[in-house]
């Protein structure tokens, strides 16, 4: 008693105190009811925060002063684990004693989940849950959905309009460029998030040197990092013939060894050459192959729509990626894999070749069988820390192909056959160190390239049965060293590079021909060999300002090449001699703002021609074409301008950007066909020419997240002019291209998800007052509904109409549907393709003077029944 | 029978001094984004707070697994030394340990400064608060807004009435609510709590032996220093033991963390700020004398 009596004169003293100070106090004692307690928080309550706010001491006491102009104030007695109480007294001091009970409630528990977008730095992070849909199995697909980023059909990626220079599985580039195995066969659900690394420099000991590489790195989620995960299915149906898949792809990403291995076999979908494309290789340009460059692809075909509505494969491949990393900074690469294909497929085709006059036309039908086996084996081992940089990179690698490709001429059936082997070993090793403020680095590499079969055979071309049998034979040496020391002072960077390279040749080649132009053609062989040495050097200059707002560096290549390449077949010719070459580029990158940034390239150079400018005795690529060069050793003065502008908002997820280029090449030698009803003739002739390009590229990309839409749209134009000559006729010839693209993935409600690419073109092509222009549209179209937890209805439809002479157009349209259920882990899935059963395609090409018109027969109708697991 | 009830409540008295029950564990993430010397740094530690009835322990989220499982009873030392290990080798490692206790009045922080162990006190409040106009929402609670300048830095931090506890990450603390998110002005640090659950185990005593206590300023110069170069703070003759594993060091048993991109300190002391250090880091200067090493061989761990 007596100690509340003496707290209430304290209180009534220090009222008397405040008062002369107009502040409140209020004082007193918190309790359970039994014991005083400690670390209550005592706050006055306004309309905003707390303006005042004290804890009880030891003994459950508390005194908080104020000062407030309302004529009544609320006290909060808060403490965990006890019931907040609220008290509401005058605005005057005052003694009060508040009792606090215990409380069984729990604050709530709450996790954050991850933004769907993260800046940080250069780094772009994506959470893939929040912009894949329900109907994206692989990261492939998921991708597509990802702001900024676009998936050509050929599986490249590109970040805002730029294809990416490297591709990494939680910080490791285990595939060396062919990430198709990767995208293709990871599960989206096994993925957590993309990053985007701008300005991305993978060798650590240029960390500090820009560069405007985009890179993108894929994090997966703790369940595919703990264990091995795989992806296995099975197909089979009823169509035309057959269809039948099985596929299995078992990964394992650890953080210090990463393997993937796959096994497929198919002939519904084609996947060999997708998976393995090579869309970015550090070593740069590899060894052009003699059969490549003498003899081409007799069954080689692009039509401008998906390979799977018109080609019958058979496909079967194994691959076995892995990546270990030995050290800290130190990884093991290793690669090999094994694919065979056989692709089947027909079309018709008219070409129209320009004569000067009017057009020769060619009309046939063509069926093609081809079979390809591709072993491919590469290793490498590198080291790359901040000091040392070194790797070695040893590639082996074999195409053998024979294909049978007859064609049907003027009632005249003309078989045609090709026998390929071609073989490749190259060997890579790079080298860099940092001493001091000085930078070396040595790159040194060694190709091999092997062509010891090649040849095409035809027979049928003529009424008394002419035949054509075309061999090439040959290997090509080149070994390389470049050698460079960069002095860094300041902000600025002097570099000299010396390079020099030596280049072998030895290519053989026999025509026996009997037909159209045999007096020329048969007998005529090439033997043709020689050696090129090249020494270059190229001093360079870069400045970079802080934090690289403004990079600028220039360049001058000066080379001295030394050739000598003597053909001793049916045609004779050489050329030896010391070439002076000379050029200048300089490279401008600015950052206007943390949002946008401008680039301006421009490069000036000379470039000579190689070996085969003295392939001079002709050479048939297939039945009724035959092509021999000058002799001439070709010159070209190439001069280009590029200009960049892009515009980014990861967070807000806006994309834009703007490329324009201007190239100028002077040749002095000017291509030159002369073309018959039964025969092709392509050469070149000594005569300078000059020819241009200018061409503009628009992109612009926005995500609404509330809708989840994803929309792109894309504009490009382009005009050029060239010069040819065509059955003793020097046209000049003008072409103008525009197109426009766009695409939307869109899934409003949880139910649907809605996909749609569409595409509109206009070609034009001028020539001695001709004029030929050609329009097409392309609409591809994607409906999922998911009307039940694991249900997936598909509709989709490819729809193309395409201007096939003038004002002619053809429109084709193609469905398929599906529908698939989700048990567990298991999918079942059953579809049909091309529901309609189109059985032909139309399009139409320009090439300089001439037009070709195409008519391809498509896959009918398909059943299809899948099985698929994922675990 | 005697002896037994001694040795019992010694052991209840032990158990009861090392560890404090928690209520609460809040989870941080914690980034540092900035300029430094070495050039561009970006950041992210993961760290954790565990909030109890007047007291709480601010640690990096490996630091409080390993002591989750060094309290665990019978727990097996192999298990222990895994931990440990993944401690070590966490890359972003938060190396200061923060203790908070409302009875005492005062706050404790704890830091490894090879070759010895740091620690020193500061009375709380730490910061003057004042309110600032504004709420979000944080970690699924209502925050409100305050600002202090505290260590050369202003910092603005939101914190949730909800949860009454004058706690929050690192040393933001003192405002009437659980601090969930701070950042600096300069925008270099930002704590943001990205989880808050139920705690699942006691408030671990920093126990450690031979703690070096020192001043507040003399506690922050010296980190500020050792965190931009820490070999050349330490003096050999000082090294008695030094081991090195999986290719991260120990020196007398105390982990040296390198930051290869440089730092950005999260405080100056006053005479740090009156030297412009704040806007032009000094170089570290060698200050290691000769001295002899005994070194213990790769793979070896003290134990």
């Amino acid at each position: 008693m007596w100690s509340r009596v003496i707290l209430c004169l304290l209180t009534l003293i220090s009222f008397l105190v405040a008062r002369g100070d107009n502040k409140v106090v209020v004082e007193g004692n918190v309790t359970d009811g039994d014991k005083p307690l400690a670390s209550v928080m005592v706050r006055l309550k306004t309309a905003g925060a707390s303006s005042a706010y004290v804890m009880t001491d030891n003994k459950g006491v508390y005194r908080i002063s104020f000062s407030v102009t309302e004529p009544e104030v609320s006290l909060v007695f808060s403490r965990l684990g006890y019931e907040t109480e609220v008290r509401t007294l005058r605005n005057a001091s005052s003694c009060l004693d508040v009792e606090m009970s215990r409380s069984a409630r729990q604050l709530r528990e709450v996790t954050v989940k991850a933004p769907d977008v993260r800046l940080r730095g250069d780094t772009v992070s994506y959470l893939l849950s929040a912009f894949a849909g329900k109907g994206d199995i692989s990261l492939k697909e998921a991708l597509r959905k990802i702001p900024g980023v676009e998936v050509m059909e050929s599986g490249e990626i590109k970040y805002n309009g730029k294809a990416i220079s490297d591709f990494y599985i939680e910080g490791m580039d285990m595939l060396g460029g062919r990430y198709g195995v990767a995208t293709t066969n990871i599960p989206a659900s096994y993925v957590d998030a993309i990053e985007i690394l701008n300005n991305h420099q993978g060798v650590k000991i240029d960390r500090k040197v820009f560069n405007d590489n985009v890179a993108l790195n894929v994090r997966l989620k703790p369940k595919a990092r703990l264990r091995p995960v795989g992806t296995y299915e099975v197909k089979g149906g009823y169509g035309e013939r057959v269809p039948w898949e099985a596929s299995g792809a078992s990964m394992l990403f650890r953080e210090d060894f990463q393997i993937i291995l796959t096994l497929k076999g198919s002939d519904i979908e084609e996947f060999s050459g997708r998976d393995n494309i090579r869309h970015y290789d550090t070593g740069g340009e590899r060894l052009k192959g003699v059969a490549d460059e003498v003899l081409g692809d007799l069954s080689a075909s692009s039509p401008p729509f998906s390979r799977r509505r018109w080609l019958e494969p058979v496909d079967a491949s194994c691959s076995l990626d892995l990546m270990d990393r030995l050290g800290k900074e130190t990884t093991l690469r290793a690669n090999a894999g094994y694919s065979f294909t056989r692709a089947e497929y027909g079309f018709s085709d008219r070409r129209l070749y320009f004569d000067g006059v009017s057009d020769i036309s060619l009309v046939s039908q063509t069926s093609s069988l081809s079979d390809m086996h591709k072993p491919a084996f590469s290793v490498e081992y590198k080291v790359n820390s901040d000091d040392l940089f070194f790797s070695n990179e040893l590639s082996l690698g074999a195409t053998l192909r024979r294909s049978s490709v007859p064609v049907e001429r003027e009632g005249r059936l003309i078989s045609q056959r090709d026998k390929t082997d071609r073989y490749d070993l190259r060997d890579l090793f790079t080298t860099g160190w940092r001493h001091g403020k000085t930078r070396w680095n040595s790159e040194f590499r060694v190709e091999l390239s092997s062509t010891p079969r090649g040849i095409i055979d035809a027979s049928g071309m003529s009424d008394d049965g002419g035949f054509m049998s075309q061999s090439a034979t040959g290997h090509r040496f080149r070994i390389s060293e470049r050698f460079s020391c960069t002095l860094e002072s300041g902000r600025s960077r002097i570099s000299l590079p010396v390079a020099i390279r030596f280049v072998s040749d030895r290519i053989r080649t026999h025509l026996s021909y009997s037909g159209a132009g045999s007096e020329m053609a048969d007998g005529a062989s090439n033997r043709l060999e020689g050696n090129s040495t090249s020494l270059s050097i190229h001093p360079g200059y870069s400045y970079a300002s802080r934090y690289d707002r403004l990079v600028a560096n220039i360049s001058f290549p000066l080379a001295l090449e030394d050739i000598d390449w003597k053909n001793s077949g049916s045609v004779s010719g050489s050329d030896a001699g010391i070439h002076f070459l000379a050029g200048a580029s300089c490279y401008l990158n600015y950052k206007l703002s943390y949002r946008s940034t401008v680039r301006f390239t421009a490069s000036w150079s000379q470039q000579l021609g190689d070996v085969f400018d003295f392939l001079t005795a002709p050479v048939m690529r297939d039945y009724m074409s035959i092509s021999y060069a000058s002799g001439i050793l070709s010159k070209r003065d190439l001069l280009t301008v590029i200009g960049h502008y892009d515009f980014k908002l990861p967070v807000s997820l806006w994309f834009a950007n703007l490329d324009i280029s201007w190239s100028s090449v002077r040749n002095n030698l000017l291509p030159h066909q002369e073309v018959s009803s039964g025969l092709v003739v392509s050469t070149s002739t000594l005569l300078p020419n000059t020819s241009g390009s200018f061409s503009s590229n628009l992109g612009i990309s926005k995500n609404i997240r509330q809708i989840n839409t994803k929309l792109s749209v894309r504009g490009a134009g382009s005009w050029s002019r060239e010069r040819r000559e065509q059955n003793g006729i020097v046209v000049n010839a003008r072409g103008r291209r525009f197109s426009l693209t766009h695409s939307l993935t869109s899934s409003p409600v949880g139910w649907l998800e809605i996909g749609y690419r569409g595409g509109f073109s206009r070609s034009v092509s001028r020539y001695l007052g001709r004029s030929q222009s050609f329009r097409s549209q392309d609409h591809d179209i994607d409906v999922s509904c998911f009307p039940a937890a694991g249900m997936r209805i598909k509709f989709a439809a490819e729809v193309t109409r395409r201007e096939v002479t003038e004002d002619d157009f053809k429109t084709m349209s193609l469905f398929d549907t599906g529908v698939s259920y989700d048990v567990g882990k298991m999918r079942i899935g059953f579809e049909v393709r091309n529901l309609l059963d189109c059985r032909n395609y139309s399009y139409t090409v320009f090439s300089g003077l001439d037009r070709f018109s195409y008519d391809y027969s498509l896959r009918g109708r398909e059943f299809i029944l899948s099985l698929t697991l994922t675990r | 029978m005697k002896q037994y009830v001694i040795v019992a409540m010694i052991m209840a008295a032990g158990t009861s001094y090392a560890q404090t029950a928690a209520l609460y564990d809040c989870i941080y993430r914690y980034d540092v984004e900035g300029q430094t010397a070495s050039g561009d740094l970006s950041e992210t530690y993961n760290c954790i707070l565990q909030i109890g009835e007047d007291r709480s322990k601010f640690s990096d989220y490996s630091a409080f697994r390993l002591d989750s499982v060094s309290s665990m009873p019978g727990v097996d030392d192999g298990l222990v030394d895994e931990y440990a290990l993944k401690a070590l080798k966490t890359e972003s490692y938060f190396d200061q340990t923060v203790m908070s206790s409302i009875p005492d009045g005062k706050i404790m922080v704890y830091a490894d400064m090879a070759p010895e162990r740091y620690r020193y006190e500061e009375k709380m409040p730490l910061m003057e608060w004042h309110d600032a106009e504004g709420t979000d929402t944080v970690c699924g609670y209502v925050c409100h807004k305050a600002v202090a300048d505290y260590g050369g830095r202003r910092w603005t931090a939101w914190y949730a009435l909800d949860i009454p506890v004058p706690f929050g990450p690192w040393k933001i603390t003192g405002l009437p609510g659980l601090v969930m998110r701070a950042e600096d002005a300069d925008g270099n640090h930002r704590f943001e709590a990205v989880m808050f659950r139920s705690a699942g185990c006691g408030i671990a005593a920093e126990n450690k032996p031979n703690v070096v206590s020192i001043s507040r300023d003399g506690f922050v110069e010296r980190k500020n220093w050792y965190d931009r170069d820490p070999f050349s703070t330490i003096d050999p003759q000082s090294i008695s033991v030094m081991e090195v594993m999986e290719g991260k060091v120990k020196v007398n048993g105390v982990a040296v963390r390198r930051h290869k991109q440089g730092v950005i300190p999260l405080e100056y002391t006053a005479g740090e700020l009156k030297k412009g250090h704040k806007e032009n880091p000094p170089k570290p200067e060698i200050v290691s004398k000769g001295g002899s090493i005994k070194v213990v061989g790769a793979g070896s761990m003290k134990k």
